[in-house]
């Protein structure tokens, strides 16, 4: 009897350090670790918080599930020109659902009140109608925040939302519009326009580079870490990192490919190693490659002889549907359609109405399947975004969870 | 046979007054001890109130095989899984014991023995287990599970 009392008593006196049970826990996976918070109240406000979180994934890869597709048709963006305007039975907002949590998202109606989808970002939805509505979505509040009107107006923009996670498990987000111009050469600066949840006001700023330049218009930036990455006209991407203070835009030239040369879909991405990689695709296949970023530099700042492209992958889409004959459907096209979240091993591509997730090292398509009318959503004209929600446990029961600029 | 090493003694006393002379290069694997050793207040016996006479020779032994140059790299990996092969008290008390001392190499297998054992296991069964107490209300727990549904499927 003595032993036992011994056991409960170390266990007692192991577990309630809390150093001691923060270390066993940071070498227990995920599966398990998100079932945990049901232990006990101490183990639930361990798990949820922010600092437990940051460094578990220093040892862990982060993950995240996917919810469905979000979808943008382009032609009914802006005044309604050549007869394009939306039906009024065609939702502003499709979404391919791909499970339950994507399907409840659906029916709980809150897509038809946020206009049409710009950019999704850690979870948070970025939605509106340019050129002046915008909503920010979050899934933690599950209510749409409406940003104040802009200040400038642009006719035609790109976008960019960065969400970040700050210190005390706050949510801060930041979305800029960016001008397009339609004569690149003569301009050599971009106006722009941030909104930051902090500050809740907008506010315009002027960036420049050494030669002439345009942003593309209608497009989405990728975010790596705070760096805003947009395509630029000629086959360009124009580099802004807001933290640097410095109202500086860095171009680098995107690479020409072998195989894609005449490529019709490309696409930007963050690389398990958080590196920015690009894809694009034509008939004949696919070429991934992976910006290398010169020798001690400053992280963000790429000179353009200097930076290398890395070519990471090419598929061949001949060879990948020989060998993955139960999907092949020659009369489709095949096309890259976008690369997962800190992911280097996977990218989603689709093929008529169907989309796959080509698995890299396996060289293997897994279909994902979806409910939603695929077949009404005009591909050529859309872009399609997979929503991914950053798959970690929240609890209302955790006071500071809840907070939200 | 004369080595460059100091042939120190090092006296260390258990919470149940058990005594263990070591090497110096055989305690400085605790680094807890190697900073007494560093400040100069390794010269007496040392007393060790948190860590009882069973576990103090388990971690010396841990240390002194550290040490050991004849022993090879296989040898030290049937070791080191033999040695966790343990019942719970001393488990949990070679967890306090490495942790206290900060054996690292140690330490991370514990913890990481620990975690093995919790791996796959239900929040039910770990509270049996780690005798802990369901502080939740029904009203609580099912709260929990609704706001995070993905998890527990």
């Amino acid at each position: 009897m003595k032993s036992k009392r011994m056991a409960h008593d170390s266990v007692h006196a192991a577990l309630n350090s809390g150093d001691i049970l923060c270390e066993i826990l940071l070498r227990v996976p995920e599966k398990t670790l998100f079932r945990l918070i049901l232990v006990s109240r101490k183990w639930l406000h361990l798990i949820c918080s922010y600092s437990f979180r940051s460094s578990y994934y220093t040892r862990w890869r982060e993950s995240s599930r996917l919810l469905g597709f979000l979808v943008c048709n382009f032609l009914y963006l802006g005044r309604p020109r050549d007869g394009f305007r939306r039906p009024h039975w065609e939702p502003a907002l499709p979404f391919l659902s791909t499970c339950k949590e994507g399907d409840d998202l659906k029916f709980s109606g809150v897509l038809k009140q946020l206009g049409y989808f710009i950019d999704s970002s850690n979870g948070l939805l970025l939605c509106g109608r340019h050129p002046m509505t915008y909503y920010v979505w979050s899934p933690i509040t599950k209510q749409p925040y409406q940003l104040p009107q802009p200040n400038q107006f642009y006719r035609t923009l790109c976008m960019a939302f960065i969400v970040e996670e700050s210190h005390d498990n706050v949510i801060c987000y930041k979305v800029i519009r960016a001008k397009c111009v339609c004569k690149p050469i003569e301009v050599n600066t971009v106006s722009i326009e941030t909104f930051s949840s902090k500050t809740g006001a907008w506010k315009q700023s002027t960036l420049t580079y050494s030669t002439g330049f345009a942003l593309c218009p209608r497009t989405v930036a990728t975010v790596i870490r705070g760096v805003v990455y947009w395509f630029a006209v000629q086959k360009n991407v124009a580099i802004y990192d807001p933290n640097l203070g410095v109202r500086r835009l860095s171009l680098v030239k995107l690479p020409a490919g072998e195989l894609t040369y005449d490529y019709e879909e490309s696409v930007l991405g963050e690389s398990s190693d958080g590196h920015l990689q690009y894809g694009q695709s034509s008939k004949l296949g696919i070429e991934i490659w992976v910006l290398e970023k010169e020798q001690g530099g400053n992280s963000s700042v790429y000179q353009n002889n200097k930076s290398r492209w890395n070519l990471r992958y090419k598929l061949n889409f001949r060879v990948m549907w020989k060998r993955n004959l139960t999907y092949a459907d020659h009369s489709k096209e095949t096309h890259i359609l976008s690369f997962l979240p800190r992911n280097s091993e996977s990218f989603f591509i689709r093929s008529g109405s169907n989309i796959f997730l080509y698995q890299i090292e396996s060289k293997t398509l897994d279909v994902v399947r979806y409910h939603g009318r695929g077949s009404s959503i005009s591909w050529d004209s859309s872009k399609v975004a997979p929503y991914f929600m950053p798959s970690w446990p929240r609890s209302s029961l955790c006071q500071d969870i809840n907070s939200f600029t | 046979m004369s080595s460059s090493k100091s042939n120190k003694i090092v006296k260390l006393e258990s919470s149940d007054n058990k005594t263990f002379e070591v090497e110096e290069a055989v305690a400085v694997q605790s680094e807890t001890l190697k900073n007494m050793v560093d400040d100069g207040c390794a010269n007496d016996t040392i007393p060790l109130p948190n860590v009882n006479g069973k576990i103090l020779e388990m971690v010396l032994g841990w240390c002194k095989k550290h040490v050991d140059e004849t022993v090879t790299g296989d040898e030290l990996n049937k070791y080191e899984a033999d040695f966790l092969d343990l019942d719970q008290a001393d488990l949990y008390g070679l967890l306090m014991a490495a942790n206290f001392l900060n054996v690292k190499g140690l330490l991370d297998r514990v913890l990481q023995r620990v975690a093995d054992m919790i791996k796959g296991k239900k929040p039910e069964e770990i509270r049996r287990i780690f005798n802990i107490k369901n502080d939740f209300t029904p009203e609580e727990e099912e709260e929990i599970r609704l706001e995070n549904a993905w998890a527990f499927d």
